[in-house]
């Protein structure tokens, strides 16, 4: 369970993240929706304890996540696939991860063998594809076995095959009742992953509801998820291709 | 606690340019120190070395200073440069424990780098000086005593403060400039023969208390000639400066990485 009130969060004069309040329940892959510079890894990175919010607070848990002495059994996260240091090889980077959590050193082969990264573990991470670094994030993420995941935009640089995996993964741990929450701007990735949707405009909160709940705003009964979320989001574009509209 | 000093130890030892930069540095003062001794050895051909002189000289000691220096501050600057800091405070939310964990895998690390590096040194230097009697007399001489560890510990002295003024900076060039500066260069140009309080900061830095500690040793041999007419530093104030420095460092890191958004 994830439990965001009031959630402020500005850098200067940009308001990143404004007066946001929305749950995110166990036992759904919840999307996290919204266009470019909505907020939406500023809001992990406040649920994360990363940045201190300005105003509001978030829990997991209950409890806000700053104050674990250590978090891997609590949340797996990726936030950045890039968060990582090419010098070491995959296998350094999760043991130094498990080793810093009391986690048993067996956890790094099994989720290496989990993201299908286990023939390249010796292998610096420099020079991994995009693709391989998601994996080696979600790797990191599962690691704690935790009962809350949060991940941002996973699906990039992923080939067909992989998201295909990515999105049974998310099924399954939802199955299992953790809480998934999952960011994109895509809502046609979405629309396959998640059961549930936050979506946020300009740092403020749009929708928190089921996928079903979401599918029936559309003006037209035959309008899709992607037009409803356009729909939605119109007044709230920051960067648009092309100039004003 | 030992959790993350193991973590802080893997990550340490995954890194070839860590330990590339170990070598590196063994091998400056090395360098420094045998050159000193043939240098010596040309001059009066079957001297003895001279503790004070052959084996620990000004330019080993500027080499410590700048590539441990560096050493220290890339354990953290290597982190916030690639992104890792982030994965690293996902996973261990308390983040003074972290860089505590650093402080003491890089106090170690480098302690045993300088303990190496200087009995090496120690061992090339007397061979090349001729010297081939094992010299009881100089390793329970105290004031060899006080050369020696004042010099092994400079390592981690200028480690630590490198490592904090990575936390403080975080930006990889700004804080090599600052670990030179602050480090190498303050000690040279922070010098006056007519203001007794710059002659009192000089003898405030690593690099003065360094000499001091090992002068007073070359003192014993042969006095200088005291030209400015100030205080010398003393054998306690010295040893108050390499306490001062790391420790303020790693106070400074460890409250400074609370409050900051990575
Ligand atoms: N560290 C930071 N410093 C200054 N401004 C920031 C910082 N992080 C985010 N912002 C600003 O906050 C706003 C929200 O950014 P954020 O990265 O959270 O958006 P996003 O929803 O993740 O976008 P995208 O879909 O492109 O990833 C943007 O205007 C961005 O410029
Ligand atoms: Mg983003």
């Amino acid at each position: 369970m994830i439990e965001a009130q009031e959630l402020t969060k500005h850098y200067g004069r940009t308001t990143a993240v404004d007066r946001l309040t929305f749950t995110v329940r166990p036992g759904h892959v919840t999307g996290f929706l919204g266009p470019n510079g909505s907020g939406k890894s500023t809001t992990l990175r406040l649920i994360l304890g990363l940045h201190a919010p300005d105003g509001g607070r978030v829990t997991v848990g209950g409890q806000v996540f700053r104050t674990h002495r250590r978090g891997l059994r609590h949340v797996g996260a990726l936030l950045d696939a890039t968060d990582v240091h090419g010098g070491r090889t995959a296998r350094d980077h999760l043991a130094a991860l498990a080793w810093s959590n009391g986690l048993p050193r067996g956890r790094v082969p099994e989720v290496l063998g989990e993201v299908g990264l286990d023939n390249v573990a010796r292998r610096r991470i420099g020079g991994f594809s995009l693709g391989m670094k998601q994996r080696l994030g979600i790797a990191a993420a599962l690691l704690g076995d935790p009962p809350v995941l949060v991940f941002d935009e996973p699906f990039n640089g992923l080939d067909v095959a992989g998201i295909a995996w990515v999105r049974g993964l998310f099924r399954r741990l939802a199955g299992e009742g953790r809480t998934v929450f999952v960011s994109s701007h895509l809502m046609s990735e979405m629309a396959q992953s998640a059961d549930r949707l936050v979506v946020i405009g300009r740092g403020t909160l749009l929708a928190d509801e089921s996928v079903e709940e979401f599918a029936a705003r559309g003006a037209a009964p035959s309008a899709s998820l992607e037009d409803v979320f356009m729909e939605l989001t119109a007044d709230r574009l920051d960067y648009l291709a092309g100039g004003t509209p | 606690m030992t959790d993350l000093l193991r973590a802080e130890w893997v990550k340490i030892r995954s890194l070839r340019s860590f330990v590339a930069g170990l070598v590196l540095g063994a091998l400056g003062v090395l360098y420094c120190n045998v050159n000193a001794v043939l240098a010596d050895g040309r001059v009066a051909r079957g001297a003895r070395v001279r503790v004070g002189g052959g084996v620990f000289t000004n330019n080993a000691h500027i080499v410590v200073l700048y590539i441990f220096g560096c050493i220290g501050a890339m354990v953290v600057v290597s982190e916030y440069s690639s992104g890792l800091i982030r994965s690293t405070f996902a996973a261990v939310p308390a983040r003074t424990e972290v860089i505590a964990a650093k402080s003491i895998v890089v106090t170690a690390v480098t302690a045993i780098a300088g303990l190496v590096t200087y009995v090496l040194s120690f061992v090339v230097t007397m061979i090349l000086a001729g010297q081939h009697r094992f010299p009881s007399a100089l390793l329970s001489n105290p004031d060899f005593q006080r050369a020696m560890a004042s010099s092994v510990l400079l390592f981690p002295l200028s480690a630590l403060v490198g490592l904090s003024i990575g936390v403080l900076i975080r930006h990889t060039a700004t804080t090599i400039v600052t670990v030179s500066v602050l480090l190498v260069l303050l000690p040279t140009f922070v010098t006056s023969e007519k203001h007794a309080w710059v002659n009192d900061l000089h003898n405030a830095t690593p690099f003065a208390a360094w000499q001091g500690l090992t002068l007073i040793h070359r003192v014993y041999l042969s006095p200088p000639p005291d030209i400015t007419g100030f205080a010398n530093p003393t054998v306690g104030g010295c040893w108050l400066v390499y306490l001062l420095w790391p420790l303020l460092a790693v106070v400074v890191a460890l409250l400074a990485i609370r409050w900051r958004d990575v």
